[in-house]
């Protein structure tokens, strides 16, 4: 057991008070004159002496009351159970990494909601503590670190990023005192994209900023072209096929598909369920997709003499209209989980020249523009977070104690025992001892 | 009906002959008959029973000794003697604030002696404060009611009771078969008073004990812890007064219980009298007991 205050422990000379008390008190009684005292007598033929072993009880009862007020002011810490297992949980500062590279969406959701559900996984199994969301975690160390200051036992602050190179410096992480511990928990962004097309090679030039670390890419040309996806009805399909056999023959090239974009056919049976959950197109590559089929002369062409199947609905930017102003072909970038990133809705009628058309168009713009959206961010090293990353130890705060549990239940004692005081006092049939006539004062219990 | 006066305002009466006149007028304003009727006669000897004769003066107890039937014949006195006994003693001067018990005591003899000099027979006092016997022959008339009145009023309560000085002495004093009035608290001395009281009584005089006591000793309204001081002793003892209560009441009790049961059975009469009532009402319920209606002859007036 210790003691928070041990200094309070000197009190217990205050156990002399009652002590002294007993031995040398003395009480004033109020004093009466009465007729005569022979029926007292009858009344109470008991001895006319002090009940000693009452008095003795009283006076153990209040060395308790005395006593225990002292260790309730000395404050014990009793090594309890409950206590360790409390203690072994930290109080913790959570920062939320909020930057660009945390927001971008993955095929899994954005790592920022992944990582505000790890941050309160984290809070929850601490015994106290906040989560702060930042798009500078390294720069907010400092703080989080001077509240935790203030905080007892153990402290740590963790760091939830995708820690890519700029997120967090050795500067940073030494602001922390040593007694507060550090946890890194890396976030994968981004998917980690490859080049679309085969026969990349190498880095081009490479630009990083605030928002994170950017390469560019030398695409090397292969032998092949890249054709959407094909969404449609069964018939649709079939028609389609015999484009593509046209395709082949017009560019002399083998075909491969590509599911980044997906044509969707008047006949596909989701087709509604596509255009209402399609968005609109949010990165550069689509839109320089976008304008390539826009600029696309040929295609505008072959609109122009399409035929749009009645009733037809295109969701998101149209892409070409024919001669008498109805949209052809739109794009529109398609909802997360999907295979395919943007979806070309055309009201053509598949196997018609404006459905060719569009594929041809398609390909040949894909075959142009490389499908990339980020390439793979520079990101700090693991074995560098693991040299940042420490425990946190338990240690006393430098702010204001906090009153301990265990004295709270030694000033409960005391008022029990001064509640059992009163009661024995009054419960205690005094008849004191015949005084001299001149002795105007009595021994009490 | 004039109403009667109460406690507090005759005591507040300093002058205590007019304090008895009052209390007296009290009295007389109501259906009340003298109590002392039909004693002021001496027992002369004994006649065989004639049909016709008064009931109330067959020897009933020569009766049940000898199996004849015989009456009484009296001489008829002038004038009937009272000797009023006084219990001055320290015990009467409780309680200090208020109306005290030998306050109390004091208007009751006076108006007693009032009554008796107003019927036209003789009143005497034997006062006892301390170790002192105050008194004072049985006489009549009113120079010497006034005298009583004024030495009763300067007597202050001190010492002790002794029942062989007061009793016996004040019926030894009386010249022939009186009545003997003891006003006390009876606190002390409870055995030889009654020993004394049945004595005197045996001797042929009509004993009466008219028992004056405080409110506060029988309701016993203490609490806490008090050091009580015995107004005669000196003695003190301090009591937790709340745990003490019960069982005083109780006892207390049981000494009135015993001063009442001991007159009964030695024929005295008895008056409980407390300081909280109005000395006219007390006085009225003693003797009214003892006068009861023309022609009863009070049991105890038994002159066996």
């Amino acid at each position: 057991m210790t003691w928070l205050a041990p200094l309070a422990l000197l009190g217990v000379v205050a156990l002399g008070v009652p002590i002294l008390i007993h031995l040398f008190g003395r009480r004033v009684a109020r004093r009466l004159k009465f007729p005569s005292l022979r029926l007292m007598g009858e009344a109470m033929p008991t001895p006319a002496t002090r009940s000693v072993p009452s008095d003795l009880l009283l006076l153990v009862v209040r060395c308790a009351i005395v006593l225990a007020a002292v260790l309730a002011l000395a404050q014990p810490l009793f090594p309890t159970v409950r206590r360790d297992r409390e203690a072994q949980r930290p109080v913790r500062v959570i920062l939320v990494d909020t930057s660009t590279s945390m927001r971008r969406a993955t095929s899994d959701g954005s790592a920022m909601a992944a990582a505000r559900t790890l941050g309160r996984a984290l809070l929850d199994s601490s015994r106290n503590g906040m989560i702060v969301e930042s798009d500078h975690p390294g720069a907010s160390l400092a703080g989080a670190a001077s509240w935790l200051e203030s905080q007892a036992g153990r402290r740590e602050v963790v760091v939830i990023s995708d820690f890519q190179a700029g997120a967090l410096h050795d500067g940073q992480v030494a602001a922390v005192p040593a007694d507060i511990g550090v946890r890194l928990e890396r976030l994968a962004s981004a998917d980690r994209m490859s080049a679309a097309n085969e026969g990349m090679a190498a880095v081009d030039s490479m630009i990083t900023d605030s928002s994170g670390t950017y390469a560019a890419w030398r695409v090397d040309r292969v032998d092949s072209l890249s054709v959407p996806a094909m969404l449609g009805s069964a018939d649709e399909l079939a028609r389609v096929q015999a484009d593509t056999t046209v395709l082949r023959a017009l560019f002399r090239r083998e075909l491969k598909r590509t599911d980044r974009i997906a044509v969707v056919f008047p006949g596909y049976p989701e087709r509604s369920v596509l255009a209402n959950e399609s968005a609109v197109l949010d990165s550069q590559w689509q839109g320089n997709l976008l304008v390539a089929l826009k600029g696309n002369r040929a295609l505008a062409e072959i609109a122009r003499a399409t035929t749009a199947i009645s009733g037809c609905v295109l969701p998101g930017t149209v892409v070409v209209t024919n001669r008498s102003g109805a949209s052809i072909a739109s794009m529109s970038r398609a909802r997360a989980g999907m295979p395919h990133e943007v979806l070309v809705f055309t009201c053509a009628e598949a196997g018609s020249l404006g459905a060719i058309g569009l594929i041809a168009s398609l390909a040949g713009s894909l075959d142009s523009v490389p499908p990339l959206t980020e390439l793979e961010p520079l990101l700090l090293p693991d074995d560098l977070l693991q040299r940042w990353q420490r425990a946190p130890v338990s240690s006393s705060p430098r702010g204001p104690d906090e009153t301990s549990p265990d004295g709270r239940w030694l000033w409960l004692a005391a008022l029990v025992l001064l509640g059992v005081e009163e009661w024995l006092r009054r419960r205690t049939p005094h008849i004191a001892a015949k005084t001299e006539p001149e002795v105007a004062r009595a021994r009490v219990a | 009906m004039t109403p009667l006066l109460s406690a507090g305002v005759v005591s507040a009466i300093e002058d205590l002959e007019l304090a008895a006149r009052l209390v007296v007028e009290g009295l007389r304003a109501g259906p009340h008959r003298s109590p002392f009727h039909g004693y002021s006669s001496e027992f002369q000897q004994h006649r065989p029973y004639r049909v016709g004769d008064d009931l109330k003066y067959l020897d009933w107890k020569l009766l049940a000794r000898t199996d004849r039937l015989y009456t009484r014949q009296f001489r008829e006195t002038t004038s009937m003697s009272v000797m009023l006994v006084l219990d001055g003693s320290a015990s009467m001067a409780f309680p200090e604030d208020g109306v005290s018990k030998w306050r109390y005591a004091s208007v009751i003899a006076a108006a007693l002696a009032h009554l008796v000099v107003g019927q036209g027979d003789a009143v005497g006092l034997l006062a006892m404060t301390g170790d002192r016997l105050t008194y004072l022959p049985a006489k009549g008339g009113r120079p010497h009611l006034r005298s009583l009145i004024a030495t009763i009023d300067k007597l202050p309560p001190s010492g002790s009771w002794s029942p062989a000085r007061g009793i016996t002495r004040g019926a030894e004093l009386l010249k022939r078969r009186g009545v003997v009035l003891v006003i006390s608290d009876f606190q002390d001395s409870e055995d030889e008073t009654h020993r004394e009281l049945r004595r005197v009584a045996g001797h042929g005089h009509d004993v009466a004990m008219l028992q004056v006591v405080a409110p506060d000793e029988s309701a016993f309204p203490y609490r806490g812890d008090v050091e009580f001081e015995d107004l005669e002793t000196s003695e003190r003892r301090l009591v937790d007064a709340g745990i003490l209560a019960g069982p005083y009441r109780a006892a207390f009790q049981r000494f009135l219980a015993r001063s009442r049961a001991a007159a009964l059975r030695d024929h005295i009469d008895y008056g409980l009298m407390s300081t909280g009532d109005p000395p006219g009402e007390a006085l009225r319920n003693f003797l009214m007991r003892r006068g009861g209606t023309p022609g009863q002859h009070h049991p105890t007036a038994d002159r066996g």
